[in-house]
């Protein structure tokens, strides 16, 4: 019988560390950026949480506990911003579907779909200050807008001046600014759908509507979800720019959000503590309006 | 693992901390040359850049080694942001331009207390110096020097009064309504009024109800926004925009001085002093001066807003001091001053002889400031987010969104709202 070879043992190295060692290379190289993230993200979260107890002018800074939470539970400016933001969530299905069918008419190869589906998707490389500033103009009372309702006898309206017709005007806005990305997301899952699936749809003489929701719905769960998810967290943390430029947050608070009034109560109030408060506020809510859609869809199997 | 990855995973991470610790390292020029950064809000084309310019070239001219670099910011609330967001990391500018009274004071842990290096009769030229001290007093801390005395007032546009068969000027306010009406029936849009800020108009309505002295009861809660005098004050002033007086695209119209300047409109309210200069230039003897007339046996009868509205500054984080002071002492020389006159304002400057003052508007404006019936300007009283607040609830008042009653409601709850330190 050939004895079994004799293999060396292993060195000190391998030996301390063994299967971890090339882990440990790894962890290395991510170091830096581990490190850039926890600096410039991690730290700011956790000084946010810090300084939301304290009453903070940005040099001087008094502790008060839950004070500035307190406060703003019982502040009607701060009412009115939630529900400024309870608005958002219940555009949130529009904007999350519009795309889908935006890209379920593309899919089909509709006339000129390559030209719409470019036209669309032009709008992801555009700025939000550009985005806003442009559809101010085409709000405003001698804007495009009001020409258009003018050939139909309707009155003029200053559409980013009335507080009930301005979120309106800024959600519109919002849709219409995602929208590109939706597009690619949801053509994205419609090409992954065999399309002997929807041919068969078609013959069992599934359209519209049917077709929509009992097959393509269905199928593209997924990605609704994900979109979904991402409208959720731009609505309630990307905004400011348009806001910013089209409204200022008025007439009023009317199109304050949270997100902006984290910047009026810091930089005009100069309300750093309770600026940190609302964004606390702000990461718990959209913690919680993120994970229940998800939640929601999972329960469907 | 191979050497060759040991080595560049080594050779990697200290690339990265020897690129990060330059990065943070400072170097020292061994230039003599100095330049002081100073933060302005009014642009080139504004009247008041021109004293800003005579600061500077006489400043250079006395310091050879040292220039002053103009940094042109936004006006407005967002000033005030880009200015506390950089003194919070302390990389602010050496000088700056600020409004006075409360806009200013809330910054003066940023500002350097001037007392020590202004004489007692440089302290003595400047009208108005107290707006810019803590409490409005001059034996406290004194943060910024005046240059210009500014008014709150209108403008008209006297062919289109006369168009309209308006022959004399309105000097009361119902007679300022009928002079609305008429215009208005002739086709000429009364008043044009945009880039919105509520505190100019409103001003000559709260004058009505309420002394100059009683402003800072607004400010310290002792007379409540929910005041039936301001509510009297506040529904007076929407009517104005409910009634078809002033365009309706006031919230969104960015340009309101053109629209005067072109003949579209008759009057334009919502202006002041700084004005004068392009009006005078553009319209000569066809522009007047419009002051909205109070009832007979109102409190401030007959004033006119006019306060220094801005200052000059220097930051306590400036790296370069005391070469800002003296950017600060070169700016109260005479010729400076005579910047300000030669510029169509009016100088905040006691020592300023009337016949410096060649624009008949402006001659007007100084006239009447030195009468002695002289409002402030309320906005730079009471808590500056007050006066953001209001004109976004004012906003809202005009175009209908919220009644007048509502809009002081919330103005109150912002002021409830304060921290304890800011009342």
């Amino acid at each position: 019988m050939t004895p079994a070879p004799r293999t060396r043992r292993p060195s000190l190295s391998r030996r301390l560390w063994g299967r971890h060692h090339a882990g440990l290379i790894g962890v290395v190289y991510v170091l830096p950026a581990v490190a850039f993230l926890a600096f410039f993200l991690l730290v700011p979260i956790l000084e946010a949480f810090y300084y939301s107890f304290f009453d903070w002018d940005g040099v001087h800074a008094i502790f008060v506990g839950l004070g500035n939470y307190l406060h703003l539970l019982h502040s009607i400016t701060f009412q009115q911003i939630a529900i400024n933001n309870v608005i958002l969530l219940a555009c949130i299905p529009i904007w999350t579907l519009f795309p889908l069918v935006l890209a379920v008419m593309l899919h089909g190869r509709v006339r000129g779909w390559q030209f719409f589906r470019l036209a669309i998707f032009s709008t992801t490389a555009l700025s939000y200050t550009v985005i806003g500033i442009v559809w101010a103009y085409i709000y405003s009372y001698n804007g495009p807008f009001n020409a258009l309702l003018s050939l139909f006898h309707v009155g003029r309206v200053d559409w980013l001046a009335n507080s009930v017709t301005a979120m309106g005007a800024l959600v519109v806005t919002a849709i219409w600014t995602f929208m590109g990305t939706g597009l690619i997301v949801y053509l994205g899952g419609l090409g992954a759908i065999p399309p002997e699936v929807l041919e068969s749809a078609k013959l069992d003489g599934a359209s519209g509507v049917t077709m929509m929701r009992s097959i393509i719905l269905p199928l593209m769960k997924r990605y609704v979800e994900f979109f979904g998810v991402f409208s959720i967290i731009n609505a309630f943390t990307n905004l400011f720019a348009l806001i910013f430029v089209m409204t200022n947050g008025g007439p009023g608070f009317s199109t304050t959000t949270m997100e902006f009034y984290i910047y009026v109560d810091a930089f005009s109030n100069m309300n750093f503590g309770e600026a940190s408060a609302v964004g606390v506020l702000l990461f718990v809510v959209m913690l919680g309006v993120a994970l229940v859609p998800m939640k929601f869809l999972q329960t469907g199997g | 693992m191979s050497k060759k990855s040991k080595v560049f995973a080594l050779s990697t991470i200290l690339l990265l901390v020897s690129a990060t610790s330059l990065a943070g390292s400072t170097t020292s020029s061994a230039s003599d040359h100095t330049t002081l950064t100073f933060w302005t809000y009014f642009t080139a084309t504004q009247a008041e850049h021109q004293w800003i310019m005579a600061a500077v070239q006489n400043f250079e001219k006395h310091h050879p080694g040292a220039t002053v670099q103009i940094v042109p910011q936004p006006r407005g609330a967002q000033y005030f942001s880009l200015f506390d967001a950089a003194s919070l990391g302390k990389t602010g500018p050496d000088i700056l331009n600020l409004w006075t009274g409360l806009y200013a004071l809330r910054y003066g842990n940023y500002l350097v207390p001037l007392n020590k290096y202004l004489t007692p009769a440089q302290k003595a030229s400047m009208i108005g110096l107290k707006y810019t001290a803590q409490g409005f007093n001059t034996d406290n801390s004194i943060y910024g020097i005046v240059s210009e005395l500014q008014s709150y007032e209108g403008f008209y546009n006297k062919t289109l009064f006369h168009q309209a068969g308006i022959n004399s000027y309105p000097t009361t306010y119902s007679q300022f309504l009928q002079d609305c009406a008429m215009l208005k029936g002739h086709g000429i849009l009364p008043i044009v009024d945009g880039a919105y800020q509520a505190y100019n108009m409103f001003s000559y309505y709260l004058m009505n109800y309420l002394t100059a002295s009683q402003i800072t009861g607004l400010k310290d809660g002792s007379i409540k926004w929910t005041d039936p005098r301001i509510m009297q004050a506040l529904t007076r002033y929407v009517a104005l925009y409910k009634d078809g007086y002033v365009n309706p695209d006031t919230l969104t119209n960015k340009d309101p001085e053109q629209m005067f300047l072109n003949g579209k409109a008759a009057m334009i309210l919502d202006a002041g002093s700084w004005n004068v200069p392009v009006f005078s230039k553009a319209l000569g003897s066809n522009v007047g001066l419009m002051f909205i007339p109070q009832d007979p046996g109102a409190p401030s009868y007959g004033n006119v807003v006019s306060f220094p509205g801005w200052m000059t500054s220097v930051t306590s984080y400036s790296k370069h001091r005391q070469l800002a002071l003296e950017f600060i002492q070169d700016a109260l020389q005479p010729a400076v001053s005579g910047a300000m006159a030669k510029a169509g304002l009016v100088p905040a400057d006691k020592n300023i002889p009337a016949d410096m003052l060649a624009d008949p508007l402006q001659k007007n404006l100084y006239q009447r400031t030195q009468t002695g019936h002289i409002w402030p300007m309320f906005d730079n009283l009471i808590q500056a987010n007050i006066a953001d607040a209001m004109n976004s609830v004012f906003g809202s008042a005009i175009t209908g969104g919220v009644t007048p009653t509502q809009a002081l409601s919330q103005l109150q709850q912002a002021w409830d709202s304060l921290p304890a330190r800011q009342k």
